[in-house]
C-alpha cells in the first residue's frame, strides 16, 4: 500500500523534499512507516532516540489528526493514509 | 562588594516633583533579585498597592537591566519593564530587544524607577551618569517612528536609544506598549499605558561607560564555547533564515494555532497564506537583529509594495491578529502590525479583543450600528486595519476595546463563555489544547495568561533543564507532571528574565548551567544551577504575594477560560483537553502555595519572611484611589 508523508520544517531537508509517497507492506504501522523513511543514520538521529523509540518531542499526525487519539506509534495505516511530521518548532 | 554586572546603582525620577535621585543596592540585594524583572518585582512590591490606581501618579514604572547588559554578548540587547498592569490591575510586566538595556548600562545606572506624574509632556534624557527632564510637548500625539526619529535629532545622537509611546500609549489603551527604536517592543500589561498616565512620551538613553566585569577572560573563555556550540544549533539557523513565521504552518498541523477566537480546528489554506515560505517571499524578507545576536528572527520588509515602518509581524502577531480572525490577507496582517507598532499596541491583546468583538458581531451582540458601518466579519482585513485606528484613537467602539476583555464583557455578559482570557490578560498563540505544558503558562501566569511565563511547551519539544532534574521530554497530551513542570520552567524563564536574556537561546543549545557560567564570569559569584532556581522561584513567588496584595483570588482567576475547555472537533489536537485542574494542583502543590497562597514556610525559605505581614486578605476589588 501507498501512504503519503508531509515533512515539516528541519524535516524537509533532512528528508529531502516537503511529501513524499511511501510504499508500505500491509497492516503497516506509524513505526514501520518511520523505519522506513529514516534510511540514513543521519535521518535515524532525527526520529529516534538512543533507546530506538521515536522521540516523544516530535508530532506526528495521521490525516490531520494527532496519533494519540489512535494507537500512538502503534497506529495502523491504510492506503492513501497522509502522515504528517512535525519537528521541535520554537517560536513565541 | 560587586565585582561585576552592576553598578549598584538605580537611578529615581520623581516627575511630581521633578526629582531626580539616586540609589544603590549592595552585592546581597543583586543576588538576591538579580536584575529586570527580579529587580522590578522587589521596588514595586515595597510601594504599591491595592489602592494604587495603575493609571494614576501612585504607580511605579521600572526599567531595568540585569548582569548580562554589562556584557557585550550575544542575547544582552534585552531590557525588561515592570508596573502594576492597568490592564488586569495586578502585577504587569514586559521583556523586550531594543537598545535600551546595553545604552541604560552604559549610562552607569541598573534600573530607572519612574514615580508621580508629570503636569505635561517629558521625556527622560539619560546620559552617561546624568539624568534630566526635559519638555516633550512638541512630541506629544507623534507616533513611535516620528518620534524616535525627532528625539534622535534632539538629543544629537543616532546611537541614543529611543524608548517611547505613540498615540494608544496616549490615549490610555490598556494594552498600550512602548517601542524600542521601532524593533524591539514591551509588548504586554500595558506598560505604554502606563507612561502616558505619566505624560512620559520616551525614555531617551545612552552610555559610554564601560561597566564592570568580574572575570573577563574567563567571560570570554565560557562565551566562546557556549557561541559555538548556539552557531551550530539546527535552531539558530532556521531562526535566523526564517524566523518565526515559520512556525505558523505547523502549528496549524499540529493544533498550536488559535484560529476563529480559538474554536475552529483547521486552517489550511490560510496558514499557508499567511507563513513562510510564502510570508518570506513574498515580503522579500530581510533578517533584523537585536543588538549583538547571532540569530536577528526579526523581519525587515523589503518589498516597496508592502510599505511599513517598522519590523515584520512575529508568530504571535500573525496568530492573534491572522488566523484568530481568520484573516489570511497578509498585506492586511502587515498593515494593522505596522499600526500597532506605530501607535504603540500589544498585537497579542488587540487580537483577543478583536477575536471577541468578531464572534460579538457574528453572534449580534454587536451590530454595525455599534462599529460605526464596519463589517466585523471573520477574515476581513479591512476591519482588521480600521478596528485598529479606532482602538488607538479610542474612537466609537474603539474606547470599549480598549479597555480589554474583563472591561468588553462587564458590557456584554453573555459574551463570557468566548472572552479567552485569564487574570483579565489575553492568552497568546499558544493553545494549550495542542500542548498541555502550556496549561500553566495561560491561566497561572502572574502577569496574567501569557505565553511565555514558563513556557513548559519547552519540555514538550525537548528543550530540557537536565542540572535541576528535568531529563525528558514527555508527550504533548500526557498530563504528567504537567503542574510541576509548570512551575520549574516558571522560575526559570524568570531567572532568565531578570539576568536578562532571550529566551530564544535556551532553543538554541544554551542550558541553564552556560547561562549561570556566564553569570559567574561576569559577577565573581558560585551561583549553581539550583540556586538561579531560587532566585527564579523567589521572584515568581513575590509576584504572586504581589497579586494576593492586589486582591487576587487565585481559585477565581487562575481558571481555563471556557472556550479552551472545549476539545477541537479535528486537526492536529482533536479530542484534547488539558485536566487545568489537577495539572493547576500540582503546581501549586509543586511550589508550596495552598491554594495560590504561599505557605508562611516558603516565603521564609525564600528569603521573604518579610512579606508574610502583607499577604493577602484576598478580597476583589478594583477600589483605586489615588
Ligand atoms: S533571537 Fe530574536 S528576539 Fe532574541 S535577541 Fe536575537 S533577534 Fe532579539
Amino acid at each position: 500500500m501507498k501512504v503519503r508523508v508531509k515533512f515539516f520544517a528541519t524535516l524537509k531537508e533532512v528528508f529531502g523534499g516537503g511529501e513524499r509517497e511511501v510504499e508500505l507492506g500491509e497492516g503497516a504501522n506509524i513505526k514501520d512507516l518511520l523505519d522506513t523513511l529514516c534510511d540514513s543514520p543521519q535521518c535515524r538521529q532525527k526520529v529516534f532516540d538512543d533507546s530506538g523509540k521515536p522521540k516523544t518531542r516530535i508530532q506526528i499526525m495521521k490525516n490531520r489528526l494527532p496519533i494519540q487519539s489512535f494507537d500512538g506509534i502503534n497506529t495502523r495505516l491504510e492506503e492513501g493514509d497522509v502522515v504528517s511530521i512535525i519537528p521541535p518548532m520554537f517560536a513565541g | 562588594m560587586l565585582k561585576g554586572g552592576y553598578w549598584g546603582k538605580i537611578l529615581w525620577v520623581d516627575l511630581s516633583s521633578e526629582k531626580i535621585s539616586e540609589g544603590t543596592f549592595d552585592e546581597g540585594f543583586a543576588r538576591k533579585y538579580l536584575g529586570g524583572v527580579g529587580l522590578a518585582t522587589r521596588i514595586i512590591s515595597e510601594t504599591v498597592t491595592k489602592n494604587t490606581n495603575p493609571l494614576g501618579p501612585g504607580n511605579v514604572l521600572v526599567f531595568a537591566t540585569g548582569p548580562y547588559q554589562a556584557a557585550n554578548i550575544a542575547s544582552a540587547g534585552r531590557c525588561a519593564v515592570a508596573a502594576k498592569s492597568p490592564l488586569t490591575g495586578y502585577w504587569g510586566e514586559a521583556n523586550a530587544g531594543g537598545h535600551i538595556g546595553p545604552e541604560l548600562k552604559r549610562a552607569g545606572f541598573d534600573a530607572v524607577v519612574i514615580t508621580g506624574r508629570s503636569t505635561k509632556a517629558v521625556y527622560l534624557w539619560i546620559n552617561d551618569g546624568k539624568a534630566e527632564i526635559r519638555d516633550a510637548s512638541a512630541l506629544w500625539g507623534l507616533d513611535a517612528v516620528k518620534a524616535t526619529a525627532a528625539l534622535k535629532e534632539a538629543v544629537g545622537d543616532a546611537k541614543a536609544a529611543v524608548s517611547c509611546i505613540g498615540p494608544g500609549g496616549e490615549n490610555l489603551v490598556r494594552y498600550a506598549c512602548i517601542a524600542n527604536d521601532n524593533h524591539g517592543y514591551f509588548g504586554r500589561g500595558g506598560m505604554g499605558a502606563v507612561m502616558g498616565s505619566k505624560n512620559l512620551k520616551a525614555l531617551v538613553t545612552r552610555g559610554t561607560l564601560k561597566p564592570p566585569v568580574a572575570d573577563a577572560d574567563k567571560l570570554k573563555e565560557v562565551y566562546k564555547a557556549i557561541l559555538t556550540r548556539a552557531k551550530e544549533a539546527p535552531f539558530t539557523a532556521v531562526n535566523a533564515e526564517h524566523g518565526q513565521a515559520a512556525a505558523v504552518v505547523s502549528r496549524e498541523e499540529n493544533g498550536l494555532l488559535p484560529m476563529k477566537n480559538w474554536a475552529q480546528d483547521n486552517w489550511v489554506d490560510g496558514a499557508a497564506k499567511i507563513g513562510t515560505p510564502r510570508f518570506t517571499e513574498e515580503l522579500q524578507i530581510k533578517k533584523w537583529a537585536c543588538p549583538a545576536c547571532i540569530m536577528g528572527c526579526h523581519r525587515k520588509i523589503t518589498n516597496p509594495k508592502y510599505i511599513t515602518e517598522t519590523g515584520g509581524p512575529e508568530y504571535e502577531t500573525l496568530g492573534m491578529i491572522g488566523s484568530n480572525l481568520l484573516v489570511d490577507d497578509l498585506a492586511a496582517v502587515v498593515k494593522a502590525n505596522d499600526l500597532c507598532n506605530i501607535y504603540t499596541i500589544d498585537t497579542i491583546e488587540l487580537g483577543g479583543v478583536l477575536a471577541w468583538a468578531f464572534e460579538c458581531y457574528e453572534k449580534g451582540l454587536i451590530t454595525k450600528e455599534d462599529t460605526d458601518g464596519v463589517a466585523l466579519e471573520w477574515g476581513s482585513g479591512e476591519a482588521l486595519v480600521k478596528m485598529t485606528e479606532k482602538v488607538a484613537r479610542r474612537e466609537g467602539i474603539g474606547d470599549l476595546l480598549a479597555e480589554g476583555l474583563r472591561a468588553c464583557v462587564d458590557r456584554i455578559p453573555e459574551s463570557k463563555p468566548f472572552a479567552v482570557e485569564s487574570m483579565g490578560q489575553a492568552a497568546g498563540a499558544h493553545d494549550p489544547r495542542a500542548f498541555f505544558g502550556q496549561t500553566i503558562t495561560t491561566i497561572a501566569s502572574t502577569r496574567g495568561s501569557c505565553h511565555l511565563h514558563g513556557f513548559a511547551e519547552a519540555m514538550e519539544l525537548g528543550a530540557l533543564l537536565p542540572e535541576i532534574g528535568i531529563t525528558e521530554a514527555i508527550d504533548r497530551f500526557d498530563a504528567t507532571k504537567k503542574g510541576y513542570a509548570g512551575a520549574i520552567y516558571q522560575d526559570v524563564t524568570q531567572f532568565w528574565n531578570s539576568l536578562t536574556w532571550c529566551l530564544f537561546y535556551f532553543f538554541s543549545g544554551v542550558s541553564l548551567g552556560d547561562e549561570v557560567d556566564i553569570l559567574n564570569a561576569i559577577t565573581g559569584w558560585d551561583v549553581t544551577p539550583a540556586e538561579a532556581q531560587k532566585i527564579g522561584e523567589r521572584i515568581v513567588c513575590m509576584q504572586q504575594v504581589f497579586n494576593l496584595n492586589m486582591g487576587m483570588v487565585p481559585e477565581k482567576e487562575n481558571v481555563m477560560p471556557e472556550r479552551l475547555t472545549i476539545p477541537h472537533k479535528e486537526g492536529g489536537a482533536a479530542g484534547q483537553v488539558p485536566p487545568w485542574q489537577a495539572i493547576l494542583k500540582e503546581y501549586w502543590e509543586t511550589k508550596d502555595w495552598a491554594n495560590g497562597i504561599p505557605s508562611k514556610a516558603k516565603l521564609v525559605e525564600l528569603g521573604l519572611g518579610s512579606l508574610e505581614a502583607k499577604k493577602a486578605l484576598c478580597v476583589v476589588a478594583r477600589d483605586y484611589k489615588d
